[in-house]
């Protein structure tokens, strides 16, 4: 079990606002939640590290202006004749044998 | 066996020396198989090296040749793939501990085109871990070690198809596949010194390969000129029903030659003005003179920039989501605490926290982001930069000096042109274009409009038939720079 000496309290970052350091803070927290039995004290702080510049890269991210018609680039692809005759696939890397558990 | 020379040759004169029977398929197999297993194990070029696949396939093209049979380019041709797409019964690491003995039973869609094609192949390529999916510091975040520079040992070839690049530019194959999300093969090929292009979103199958990010992922050649780009192209492309995103067939099937190659006259090019924070002098001199040789070939170049918006976030965000959720079961059991790198120790437990109108918005954003770039494909063909900001660099062991999350944000702070191109599908080709003062090679590259595969390779080869950087090659026994002849 890695201790527990990093203090889950927030450290605010100074180019963030308060309710982006907020946000950082709770999802840091989410992060130990779930986790935090499986990570050493650098661990959690890197953790946050790699959050404050997620929440840096979001920024001009949210500030660009979209209406609610704007779709985004995600689509649903029809399944037509032409793929459904095909040999179906199989699960995507499903692997025969695996190292993992 | 083989001269050395012969060995660096590209896959056309390869052919033709394969049709007139200088040598057969089983010759040229067991030479690039030797310099495999000797060069290619002082680089850390190769994951696995398939010797009895590569005999027993150089053995079928020799009968078949023999009898006249002749399959098309890459008949003959021996070839590396990274070690991310399966090939049935033999492992597939994915360049990461957690997944050293992993098999598949089946071959993915392109290794049945290059089986179907009558190449012959010589091994799987050595990568990055996970391809750098879940974030990497360092050249030596891979299960075979740091892949080592044939132009000098102590330089890395970038990532993550590191060994891909090492594979090419030490001549230990004519051409290998590798992977770009956002990059991997434009910088190994940058700075190996070899021609690698990056396809258009789509147009080559991905199935059996792993998934880093499927809005973004695709598979592409590497090799000594952009004429071979064409011609492995022109194999491995097709629409494939069982990747999702593969384009419908019309618009996946690349003919090369094509027509489509030769009426662009003038090519007009837009050099990019406004990419890049700092480029490299030497790499910025090598790209100038590169511009002035396409202008004296009679190509339109004029300066452009590229639009605003926040691509590089819009890019990095998109990977950093998809790749939590394509490596979701690596990171729910924990196993991802086996890989190298200690930022791809933990980086899938920070991504995890995006929430999905998160992931909606930055799609709604790439929209717009593909509109104002493709609108500057109305004034050009292609547009140009150079391959890469700098040179191929040190091989340097952890901790590095600089946190990577700093160094992470810095490159954020960059307008680098692999974020823009990549995040909207574009096609881009990277080719030789010189040396800087210590023997590295730099590189210029050109990025097409969507779809628009043949005006990329039309440029390079523009590029490469005036002039010879492309034919260099490192000396393999002193790690300095040889001519082809």
């Amino acid at each position: 079990m890695a201790t527990n000496s990093v203090q889950d309290n927030a450290q605010t970052d100074a180019d963030l606002t308060s309710e982006q350091n907020q946000e950082v803070d709770a999802r840091w927290k989410e992060a130990l939640r779930r986790y935090r039995g499986r990570l050493s004290d650098e661990q959690k702080a890197r953790i946050r590290r790699v959050l404050v510049q997620n929440e840096r890269m979001l920024v001009p991210v949210r500030e660009f202006a979209v209406a609610n018609g704007d779709a985004p680039a995600t689509t649903l692809k029809l399944v037509l004749r032409e793929t459904s005759e095909a040999a179906p696939a199989k699960s995507h890397l499903e692997p025969s044998t695996q190292n993992a558990k | 066996m083989l001269s050395e020379d012969v060995l660096f040759l590209p896959i056309r004169e390869l052919q033709a020396h394969l049709r007139r029977r200088a040598f057969s398929p089983v010759e040229l197999a067991k030479a690039y198989l030797e310099r495999s297993r000797t060069i290619g194990a002082k680089l850390n070029a190769y994951a696995t090296i398939t010797e009895d696949v590569a005999l027993e396939q150089a053995r079928t093209a020799e009968r078949e040749i023999l009898a006249g049979h002749h399959r098309g380019p890459l008949h003959g041709i021996p070839y590396a793939l990274k070690d991310l797409v399966t090939v049935k019964g033999y492992k597939t690491t994915w360049g990461a501990r957690p997944f050293a003995d992993q098999t598949f039973d089946y071959d993915a869609t392109i290794v049945e085109k290059l089986n179907n094609a009558g190449a012959v192949l010589i091994g799987k390529a050595a990568m990055i871990e996970l391809a750098g999916g879940l974030g990497y510091t360092n050249g030596f975040a891979s299960l075979t070690g740091g892949c080592k520079n044939p132009w000098k040992a102590d330089c890395w070839t970038c990532g993550s198809s590191s060994g891909s690049g090492a594979v090419v530019a030490a001549g230990l194959a004519p051409w290998a596949l590798g992977s770009d999300t956002r990059g991997s093969i434009i910088c190994p090929s940058s700075w190996c010194g070899v021609s690698g292009m990056r396809p258009s979103f789509g147009r080559v199958s991905r199935y059996g390969a792993m998934a880093i990010a499927w809005s973004m992922d695709k598979l592409g050649p590497m090799g000594r000129t952009a004429d071979d780009c064409g011609l492995i192209l022109s194999v491995i492309a097709g629409h494939d029903p069982k990747d999702h995103d593969s384009l419908p067939p019309a618009q996946a099937q690349f003919r090369y030659p094509a027509s489509e190659l030769e009426p662009r006259k003038p090519l007009r090019i837009g050099r990019l003005t406004n990419v890049w924070n700092h480029v490299d002098p030497d790499v910025e001199k090598n790209f100038e003179q590169g511009v002035r040789v396409l202008e004296s070939a009679g190509a339109h170049v004029s300066d452009t920039e590229m639009p605003d918006g926040p691509f590089e976030q819009a890019a990095e965000l998109t990977i950093l989501i998809e790749a939590a959720a394509s490596f979701q079961t690596l990171i729910h059991s924990g196993d991802c605490a086996k890989l190298t790198d200690p930022l791809g120790q933990v980086n899938g437990y920070a991504s995890e926290q995006f929430s999905s109108s998160d992931y909606l918005q930055v799609q709604r954003v790439r929209t717009f982001l593909q509109r104002s770039v493709d609108k500057l494909f109305d004034k050009f063909d292609v547009l140009t930069t150079a391959g890469q900001s700098d040179v191929a660099q040190p091989l340097v062991e952890p901790p590095a000096k600089t946190p990577p999350e700093r160094r992470h944000r810095e490159q954020i702070e960059q307008r680098a042109p692999d974020g823009v191109s990549s995040l909207c599908g574009l096609p881009a080709i990277a080719v030789p274009c010189g040396f800087n003062q210590a023997g590295l090679p730099t590189a210029i590259q050109f990025i097409g409009r969507a779809g628009d595969d043949h005006a990329v390779i039309a440029a390079a080869r523009l590029f490469q038939t005036h002039t010879t950087w492309h034919k260099r090659h490192p000396d393999t026994a002193t790690g300095a720079a040889s001519s082809a002849g």
